[in-house]
């Protein structure tokens, strides 16, 4: 225990310790930071204010169904999380030249494990968590829970939630890794995503919203009782119920009731982490022995490869655009992180595009929850373009810090490189949301189909150029792992201005919507010209915000690094 | 002092060291040669616990790394080619983290860093982050980190990689004092003149086998018997070897 301390004291120490950058860039860049992190905190609470407000006081939901759709929503969240949890930990606790080192010294490998587990899960999850308590203290402020109450909430039912999400997902990871070897990738991710379909299909099949909605509005307008009967037992099982049943019983005041899914959380989430220290006793210096292994024959395979070869020509006639293409195409794939993180991303669109044609169910002819459902639905298409241009846009400019030395002494303009490596992740990005965009919006109305995918551009651009000019402005060229560069804190700062873009999105989108809805549901009349014009005013915005952004991250790798 | 008994380290169909068995002694200063891609980092890798073992064993001390790994540890100091520090923290404290690893009490560890920055020449460095340092202040740094707990084994991966000459010539001195002093040093090296200069015993490995192993006395004579200079020696070696 002495050792794990001393361990954690000095993580800690390195931790605080401001950055090496004392010029007013530096100092700007700092405060600006926390700038943000309090702006959106505030945000969220005002939002989750707003939120129980539009949907208790106006539309009257009523107490039970709130907590069921939050339910829901952290089902979505303890998945994310999860998955998650899996991507980063493979490169915090197989790949991370710090264990490397610990290893080498006298430290039992589980100690190094629970350490590496807890730092990879408050460093990549500290954004959610800030966000997530933010919108839990507006919650308790609302319902006017008091503070000690609201305490005991976070710290034995929300944060076991989060920690069992983590564990599980570790517990997977050792498992895929060692599997892998015996079964192939493919075959172990495929199972694994697999796996995440039948849970989330089994989720939804088992507890319909719509069926809950139907159910509950029956004893409308008394809709603030507990309704035990429309729980499905089995959902009783899960740890975001019991957060969800925790939440509604101290909202109604009667906290003895909320206790029992108080222990429960804390029971499993300590069950878990037992399990996965003694996993991780027995397992993880071999686990960390395999991946090696796996590294290994991934390169020896990859060295192998003809494909894409940088000795054939290509259809590329510039040769900075040739190799610059095929060292990407190259690096991508022999990074077995950015394989697995794009394998989930992938699937994750999937299970979402296949999932909607029970989401768009859920929409009643009510205008405002039909927009409501729609923007809901068109807003996920837009966080997974986030997700991915965090993931892979972000680290563009960092990562040229490899080869720092070589792109500086060629005499190559550092943007027209820049502009080369950014050209086909944002192609990717770009098809990928006008298909989503598409999909998402025919399965409401087809009127909406090219309004919509103008914004979907803009949008795309937009986030895309943000997260580009964001990895400029918080350029590190010592990172040598994108999966941390894009949970940096420079990538976090950016996740909250996108989410930002998705607020002022809503906020522009909502009443041309429900304009076009109204019409649509009432008297089928199909007025589009509204959408059109805000399309437009989102494209011209989102165009000029895009491009500024872009010059930042052109012009970061112009300076002296 | 080590003993590779029939050591294998396989990836897949690739065998990157294959069945060694060497004996080094105690109180020598083993200089590990050989070509790139040899094999000499992958059984160092071995020896400090990064990669496990595909067959045969490493006994250090007696011990078998199989069985006492964390003993063989505690007695083993280790300084790779590209040593990790963390960058926010001074070059002190990151030795104070060392001692602590080895379950040091704070006093010894500051006397023991007293001694290490006369005799490494760390001067006022050590007050300052190590991000600011370069590789031969890194390398001095994570040299000292070894030493602190008075190790019986010190394991070196490329130690003159990137030093100015007064670090190499520092560095050099000080593994052969400390190898007088009866520690024993297993170093990998592409340098010939670091061997002829300081070493004691020499192991040569080619394609993961082992093509020579003995004193640098023997491999001086076999040197001398065919007119040749050390590297053209060590080339005639190991692309024998080849053939």
């Amino acid at each position: 225990m002495q050792q794990i301390l001393h361990i954690i004291l000095y993580k800690i120490l390195a931790f605080i310790k401001p950055e090496m950058d004392f010029s007013l860039r530096g100092v700007v860049k700092s405060v600006g930071s926390t700038v943000v992190y309090a702006g959106f905190a505030a945000g969220a609470f005002i939002v989750a204010l707003r939120a129980l407000d539009f949907l208790l006081i106006e539309q009257r939901i009523g107490l039970f169904l709130l907590h069921r759709f939050i339910s829901i929503v952290l089902f979505i969240f303890f998945l994310s999380v999860n998955v998650g949890n899996i991507v980063v930990s493979y490169s915090t606790l197989f790949r991370s030249p710090e264990v490397a080192f610990l290893l080498t010294k006298p430290i039992n490998p589980v100690r190094i494990f629970v350490i590496k587990f807890f730092d990879n899960f408050f460093y990549s999850s500290g954004t959610l968590l800030m966000v997530l308590v933010a919108l839990l203290t507006g919650f308790t402020w609302y319902f006017k829970i008091n503070v000690f109450y609201s305490l005991i909430l976070f710290l034995f039912n929300f944060l076991p939630f989060m920690l069992t999400a983590g564990l599980i997902g570790v517990l997977l990871l050792l498992l895929l890794i060692n599997t892998t070897l015996k079964f192939g990738f493919r075959k172990v991710v495929s199972i694994l995503a697999l796996g995440y379909v039948s849970i989330i299909i089994v989720f939804f099949q088992f507890s319909s919203p719509m069926d809950t909605v139907n159910g509950v509005m029956k004893y409308f307008p008394n809709v603030d009782g507990y309704f035990a009967n429309l729980i499905p037992a089995y959902i009783k099982f899960l740890p975001n119920n019991w957060l969800a049943e925790s939440m509604f019983w101290m909202a109604k005041g009667e906290i003895q009731l909320a206790i029992p899914y108080m222990v429960l959380q804390v029971s499993l989430a300590s069950v878990l982490l037992i399990i996965v220290v003694l996993v991780g006793k027995a397992n993880y210096l071999k686990t960390w022995h395999k991946s090696i292994d796996f590294q290994e024959n991934t390169r020896k395979k990859a060295e192998g490869s003809k494909v894409f070869s940088f000795e054939k020509p290509s259809i590329f006639k510039n040769p900075l655009t040739d190799v610059l293409l095929k060292r990407d195409f190259h690096l991508f794939l022999r990074e077995p992180a950015q394989i697995i993180h794009f394998s989930v991303l992938f699937f994750l669109i999937l299970v979402f595009v296949s999932s909607l044609p029970g989401l768009s169910m859920m929409a009643s002819k009510r205008v405002v929850l039909f927009t409501f459902v729609f923007l809901a639905v068109y807003i996920f298409n837009i966080f997974f373009i986030i997700t991915i241009s965090l993931r892979y846009v972000f680290p563009l400019v960092s990562m040229e810090g490899n080869v720092i030395w070589k792109i500086k002494s060629a005499p190559i303009d550092t943007g027209k490189l820049l502009n080369r490596r950014l050209a086909t992740p944002l192609l990717v990005i770009m098809l990928l949301s006008q298909f989503m965009s598409i999909f998402i919006v025919g399965r409401f109305s087809g009127h909406l189909i090219i309004p919509m995918s103008v914004v979907s551009f803009a949008s795309t651009f937009f986030l895309a150029m943000m997260s580009f000019g964001m990895g400029g402005l918080f350029i590190d060229l010592k990172e040598k792992n994108p999966v941390r560069l894009s949970s940096s804190q420079g990538a976090s700062i950016s996740f909250l201005f996108s989410m930002i873009y998705l607020v002022i999105l809503i906020i522009l989108l909502f009443i041309p919507l429900s304009d076009f809805f109204t019409g649509y549901l009432r008297h089928r009349i199909y007025e589009t010209a509204a959408v059109y014009k805000i399309s437009g005013v989102i494209l011209i915005l989102s165009l000029i915000g895009g491009y500024l952004f872009y010059r930042i991250g052109v012009r970061s790798l112009e300076k002296d690094v | 002092m080590i003993q590779f008994k029939d050591l294998t380290k396989k990836f897949g169909s690739f065998t990157a060291v294959n069945s060694i068995d060497l004996h080094i002694r105690k109180g020598s200063l083993y200089g590990f040669l050989g070509p790139n891609g040899a094999g000499k980092s992958t059984t160092i890798k071995m020896l400090t616990g990064i990669y496990s073992l595909s067959g045969g064993d490493i006994v250090v001390d007696g011990m078998s790394i199989l069985k006492y790994p964390q003993k063989i540890k505690m007695i083993t100091g280790y300084i790779p080619d590209q040593p990790y520090l963390y960058d926010r923290l001074t070059g002190k404290e990151f030795l104070f983290f060392c001692g602590g690893l080895f379950g040091l009490d704070k006093k010894s560890v500051k006397l023991r860093i007293e001694e290490m920055i006369e005799t490494l020449k760390l001067g006022d460095w050590l007050n300052k982050r190590t991000e600011e340092y370069s590789q031969g202040m890194k390398q001095r740094v994570a040299i000292a980190s070894a030493f602190l707990h008075h190790p019986r084994l010190i394991i070196l991966d490329e130690p003159m990689v990137g030093l100015d000459p007064q670090s190499a010539v520092l560095v050099k001195q000080f593994l052969k004092r400390k190898s007088e002093e009866g520690i024993t040093v297993f170093m990998s090296t592409h340098s010939l003149n670091v061997v002829e200069e300081i070493c004691s015993d020499v192991g040569i490995i080619n394609k993961g086998k082992i093509i020579f192993s003995g004193g640098l006395d023997e491999l001086l004579s076999m040197k001398n018997e065919l007119s040749h200079n050390f590297e053209t020696l060590f080339i005639e070696l190991t692309s024998e070897n080849q053939n």
